[in-house]
This record gives C-alpha cells, structure tokens and sequence, in this order.
C-alpha cells in the first residue's frame, strides 16, 4: 500500500549518481561538497560585504559552461541581479583565464577529436542571462518568467540570485515576509527538482542577540529561512593572511561543519594551497 | 443536501467496547522500536501504532538525519513500510548510503533496504492532504505496518504565513484530520519535523530586550500543540557549532577593523550607548 507513492529512496540514489555538479575550482571545497555544487539543491552563500560572495556567482555561471567533453556540465546560468553587482568587466576577465586553460588542455591532449566544442570567451559571456531586479514583484516576475521558459530551454543548469536578502528584507511586515520568501523558495526547490538545475542565492550579515546580553552576527532572514534552504556556505576573510578568504561550510549534506581556505585571484576562485 | 437521516445512513458510527480495544492492542505488535537507542527509551520503546510524535529544534541541530536514521531503522525491519514525506528536498540518497556503508552492511543489503523507503517530494499541503486521503483509501487491514516521516510540515504552512482570514489554519487542522484518522483506522504511527522559532510578533529591535527576543517556541501555532502525543526537542549539548561560528563571525570583525572599512562593532558601540 506504501506503493502509492512511486519513487523510492534507490530511485533517487540512482538519479544522484547520474548527475554533474558544477565544480567550483577550489579542490577541498569541491570534495566537500561531493563533487562541486549539486543540482537539485539551493545552496546559498553568506557572508560580510567584500566576502567573496559575488565571485563565487561568477565563477559557478563561467563553470556551468565547461563542455561536457572534459567532464563539465556544458549548460547555461541565469544571474538575477538585485543590488547592482553584475560587472561584465570582471565576469569576462575569469570567462577568459578559463578559456585559455580550455585550449591548453585541448592542446596536450594526445586524442584532440575534431568535434572539438566551442568554449571562447564571446560564447561563455553569451551563456549567462542576466535579470536586474529592483523589488519583490520584478524578482517574482523574474522567476516566473524564467520556470515558463525552462520548459523549451533545457540547457540552463544554474540559477543565480544575487541577492535574495535585499528585495525581502524592504518588508516591514514580519509574517509577509516569511510567506513572500517561502514562496519565492519553494518555486526555486520545484524548478531545481525539476530540470535537475543548481540554484545559487546569496545573503547578507545581521546581528542577532545572545548570551549575557551580547549581539552576535548570523545570517539575515532568520531561522525559518535556515530551515528552508539545503545548503549553506558561510564566507569571510582571513584576518590572520592577507588575500587569504574562508569557506565555513555551516550547513552541507555531505560534510560535517568545516572551514576551507581559498584565495581570489584574477581567474576567480581557487584553492588556497 | 445533508440530512439527519442520510448522516445515520451514510456514516457508521459505531462503539467498541474497551474491553476489545484493549485485546486488539495486545494481539498486535503496537511499538515500533526507532532503533536509536536513547531515543527508545524516551519514547518508551518507540514510535506507537495510533500516535503522532513531533521533533523540533533549531535548523542545523540535526532533525533531517534523526529523521532519516530512524527511517533507515525501521526500513531494515521486516514487515514494516516507510514513507518519507520530503518537503524541501533533505532527502539524499549518497547520505543514506553512506550511513548504511558505515554500518558495514553488504552492497545488496543497502538497495534492499534503500528500495523500502518509499519518498514523496511534496510541496504543498494540499499534495499533503491529497496523500493522506490516498493512503486512507488504500489501505486495509491485512496490509504491513506503516511509518510516516513529515520532513518538514513547516515548510510546507509558511507558504500560507500571514494570508488574509485564516493563514492556512484551516489546511493545518484539515491535515491534522486526516492525519488523525489514518492513524486511528490503520496500522500507522507518524513521526513529524518542526522548528522553533523566536515569537511571531515583530518589533524595532531598540524597545527589545535580548532575552525577550530569545524566547524561543515550536512553530505552526497553538492548534498544532495539542496534536503530538511525544515532542522531542533536538538539540546541540555543548553549543561548539554556534560558538565557533560566533567565533568566525567575530573574527571577520576584526578584520575589517584593519582595513578600516564598514565596521560592525561601532554600529553596535552606538547601540550600547542609546542604551
């Protein structure tokens, strides 16, 4: 009688080990992740002003593109912008590092197919669909336009909202808001689960009171947002190395808590080691 | 139209003596043991045929893989079934994998008991009711014993948070009736996810004291409350993994002290001194 409900928990396993997640090119953070930044899950990241948050964006939409050839996921990303972050300028310099060690590989390779796929720069930059957003209404707007789109697209593998925090948090109304961003998120989960597509949100710092009195930062949004959301990644400086970033992995389905080092480069992100 | 004869024709409302009620109960097995042991002994041997049992706690404080190991418990028993009801995607198969491997548990073994957790993505409470309904038709009384796991049904009533009349309430105790019913027709017991949260009632910060806002409770309301039998409250001993992101945090304070960029901590010497 439990056959009512069809799929079954080998299903799913089945499903996992076919898909591709999109590598982040930082080596301990990828083996964390199980491979990269699964699809079918919303993974945000969070984090200070100047944290890295908006670099991960880019690398992961510039990743998305990497030719399924060479292991990659070769699909397309959609960066939706609410706080006038997007920089062309920056996007093309990681488009263009990646590239050129696209064609190194290709080079070396003893086997070079003559099929060899197209991975220029004009094309990675032509990959990433870019949404400005100013409030709440144009995000939802946005999103749906996008689910009703999906259908005939099949090859967006990424969802980018960068951020989720700053359209929602206008609201001065507290139960609102839970139901505005649950909504927001739930139409996010079906999608992901649907096109087997990743989506990647990013959010901001807010102080919180605690123990003995004493205010503390966590992440904006609140608990039920925590609760929602499958993966969270927290990201900060390191105040002991200058130039040196780390990745708090707080909430991860594969990996216990953790902190990983990584480094901005002008490639983008890479490992610290 | 409903009328007073066709209630008495159409629904059978009969009595049962307690006497037979109390001999169905000791013919059949009633507790099914959750397989994590200190979890058995607060719930006196398991999760019970005809109750419902709630667990809460923070996000992150480990409700999903509570769920899921005791899911993967009861899956490896015999003549038990499990559903899984996944609301927003916590379900993962390499982590039930992973979790059967380190029980040293041969490769057929591990499908075997993975193809016995049935899951359902479900993603709103009608689907909910929907699959309740389904069940309640369905089953019979020759039919395996049935656990079902709500991962999580907040999830699902912050979809109706705030909505104009009832906010979804009326979905809520529909739920609860369904759930009630099933529970008391059929072999089933229900275990069910929720989260704590600060109240509900938003106000400035400034006329807030600290531990008012720390006032923390289980969501989805005051009907909600008196529908668990059991509620388990999960929670971290030692509070490390706060602490050390508290730590974190702070420590990305300081660094952008050094730099002399926006700084948190002046904005809250500010607060202080409006104190």
């Amino acid at each position: 009688m439990a056959d009512i409900v069809g799929t079954t928990a080998l299903d799913i396993l089945i499903e996992e080990t076919k898909q591709r997640p999109i590598i982040t090119l930082c080596r301990k953070l990828d083996t964390a992740l199980g491979g990269g930044i699964a699809p079918g899950i919303i993974t945000e990241f969070c984090g200070p002003p100047g944290s890295g948050k908006t670099q991960f964006c880019f690398q992961l939409c510039v990743n998305v593109q990497i030719p399924r050839s060479i292991g990659g996921v070769g699909g397309k990303a959609i960066f939706i912008d609410t706080n006038q972050d997007f920089t062309p300028y920056r996007v093309k310099e990681i488009a263009e590092i990646c590239s050129k060690r696209y064609e190194d590989v290709f080079k070396n390779s003893p086997q070079t197919s003559s099929a060899e796929p197209e991975f220029s720069v004009e094309k990675i930059l032509d990959g990433i669909r870019y949404y400005y957003c100013n409030d709440r209404y144009e995000l939802w707007a946005a999103i749906q336009l996008v689910k009703a789109r999906l259908k005939e697209e099949k090859d967006i593998k990424l969802i980018v909202i960068d951020s989720i925090c700053s359209p929602i948090r206008v609201m001065d109304d507290y139960s609102e808001r839970i139901r505005v961003l649950y909504r927001i998120l739930t139409d996010l989960q079906i999608m992901a689960d649907e096109y087997n597509l990743a989506v990647v949100l990013t959010n901001n710092l807010t102080s919180k009171p605690g123990e003995n009195n004493q205010w503390y930062l966590c992440p904006a949004l609140g608990d039920t947002h925590t609760h929602k959301i499958g993966q969270r990644i927290l990201l900060g400086r390191n105040p002991k190395e200058k130039d040196h970033y780390v990745a708090y992995l707080e909430k991860v389905k594969l990996s216990p808590p953790v902190y990983i080092g990584f480094k901005i480069t002008d490639g983008g992100i890479r490992g610290a080691d | 139209m409903l009328t007073k004869k066709s209630v008495l024709k159409n629904r059978e409302v009969s009595y049962v003596s307690a006497y037979k009620l109390y001999q169905q109960t000791i013919q059949r097995p009633q507790i099914i043991p959750t397989g994590v042991k200190r979890i058995d002994e607060l719930l006196d041997g398991g999760l019970q045929i005809g109750r419902i049992v709630e667990i809460c706690g923070q996000p992150t404080s480990a409700k999903s893989q509570l769920s899921l190991s005791i899911a993967v418990n009861v899956a490896s028993r015999k003549n038990i079934e499990t559903i899984y009801v996944d609301t927003k995607h916590d379900l993962s198969g390499v982590v039930i994998r992973n979790m059967l491997r380190s029980r040293r548990y041969t490769e057929n073994v591990i499908a075997e008991t993975l193809q016995k957790i049935r899951v359902a993505r479900i993603y709103s409470v009608e689907k909910l009711i929907e699959l309740f309904e389904n069940l309640d038709k369905r089953m019979t009384d020759k039919d395996n014993s049935l656990v079902i796991i709500i991962d999580s049904l907040p999830s699902l009533m912050y979809l109706h948070h705030g909505e104009a009349k009832f906010e979804g309430l009326n979905l809520l105790a529909e739920s609860v009736l369904r759930m009630r019913k099933l529970v008391s027709r059929h072999q089933v017991a229900i275990l069910v996810v929720n989260i704590i949260t600060c109240g509900r009632k938003w106000t400035p910060v400034e006329k807030k004291k600290p531990e008012e806002m720390r006032l923390q409770k289980p969501s989805l309301g005051k009907h909600w409350q008196t529908v668990p039998c059991v509620r388990l409250l999960s929670k971290w001993i030692i509070d490390s993994h706060a602490v050390s992101f508290y730590n974190f945090a702070n420590q990305m304070i300081t660094g952008f002290e050094e730099r002399k960029k926006l700084s948190y901590t002046s904005s809250l010497r500010m607060a202080d001194k409006s104190k």
